[in-house]
């Protein structure tokens, strides 16, 4: 019995980072979103596991560490689409609970954004508001803004040694 | 890959832990969170079977005081070391700002300390990256236990690209915060180099 190989993973695209304009702009979507669907979360990461933004908030739970679980549960479900079929891709994931319900949905392959909704809300309204959200997203992310991110705005030369002496006081 | 969270100030860097099963990378985390100022940390997760092998990762996420108004943030990851996880540990690696490779000091486990590093390798490549290019560090942990092989010898067969090497003893804590500083800094000197940022004065 011969076994199909299973597609190389697809050539890495590169990296977008986000200026502080665009930041602000997915922000406000992301409010709007929320407000829409009655939702109590909405998360933006990146999907190598990343929060980067956060509109809602549930009492008594670790925001970072739901970031990485929903960010590996939808690259791990990626792998296995992949396996399914070498153009096949899953572009959202719905999660069915008892007393929330969590829908995810890729942005430009790059980033993942969730929403966390009462079991009130019908999933085809999600579906909907979510989707013109991604779009919103997904154009204003490719939008060039004239303030690009200067990454020696953000970190400067002094920056290591201040890391070495904040590590230095909370570790040891 | 490094992230900028604008609202919140925060520059959020991503180092994974990655080696052989049973190297002490899991080790590695547990000690950090346990010994960490609790102000300046997160919750640790791990996903772990029955057997307390780690089958999908561990996490946790440090903060240091702001710098500038500016507040780095690290998100530090292991991967499963068993051989059969290895989709698992390439979703995990995917994004790595730094890799703390963590090998098994023991003779016995020369072959498996290899075999992670060729994985390691491997899945750098699926991402267009490689080891010699990518910040990280070798930590020889274990160095307690008999039967281990000469630090020289280690270097030899695992540190063809003359990164910096620490010895550990992750169980005892031995060389745990040097190896997370050292990696911190290689992945800054890194991103000095790629963003050229200007030398102080």
């Amino acid at each position: 019995m011969t076994q199909e190989t299973p597609p190389p993973a697809a050539a890495p695209k590169q990296q977008i980072l986000l200026s502080e304009e665009q930041y602000h702009q997915i922000s406000q979507e992301l409010e709007l979103l929320r407000a829409k669907l009655k939702s109590q979360l909405v998360l933006f990461g990146d999907l190598n596991g990343q929060l980067i933004s956060q509109k809602g908030s549930l009492p008594g739970v670790d925001m970072p560490i739901l970031a990485a679980l929903i960010s590996s549960d939808f690259s791990a479900t990626s792998e296995i689409a992949r396996l399914l079929g070498r153009e096949n891709r899953f572009r959202l994931h719905f999660h069915e609970g008892t007393r929330r319900n969590l829908y995810i949905a890729s942005v430009s392959e790059q980033f993942f954004l969730a929403v966390i909704f009462d079991p009130s809300v019908t999933l085809g309204m999600v579906r909907i508001f979510t989707q013109k959200s991604i779009d919103k997203i997904e154009t204003i992310i490719r939008t060039s803004f004239d303030e690009m991110v200067k990454i020696s705005n953000v970190i400067d030369a002094e920056f290591k040694s201040y890391v070495n002496e904040g590590l230095d006081r909370i570790l040891d | 890959m490094m992230n900028i969270n604008w609202e919140r100030n925060e520059i959020a860097l991503k180092i994974v832990y990655y080696g052989p099963g049973l190297s002490g990378k899991t080790t590695n985390l547990d000690y950090i969170y346990r010994h960490i100022d609790p102000a300046h940390r997160g919750e640790m997760i791990s996903l772990k079977t029955m057997e307390e092998r780690t089958i999908f990762f561990d996490f946790m996420q440090i903060e240091l005081p702001p710098i500038h108004g500016k507040q780095p943030t690290f998100s530090l990851y292991t991967v499963p070391g068993q051989y059969y996880y290895a989709a698992s540990r390439r979703i995990i690696l995917n994004g790595a700002d730094g890799i703390v490779f963590v090998a098994d000091s023991q003779r016995r486990r020369l072959n498996d300390n290899l075999d992670s590093m060729l994985d390691l390798e491997q899945n750098l490549i699926q991402f267009g990256r490689t080891l010699a290019e990518v910040p990280w560090v070798l930590q020889l942990n274990k160095r307690d236990l008999p039967d281990i092989l000469p630090v020289k010898a280690l270097r030899e067969k695992l540190n063809y690209h003359g990164v910096p090497t620490l010895e550990a003893v992750a169980i005892q804590g031995v060389g745990v915060n040097e190896t997370l500083k050292t990696v911190i800094q290689q992945v800054l000197i890194h991103i000095e180099r790629r963003w050229h940022v200007p030398a102080g004065q």
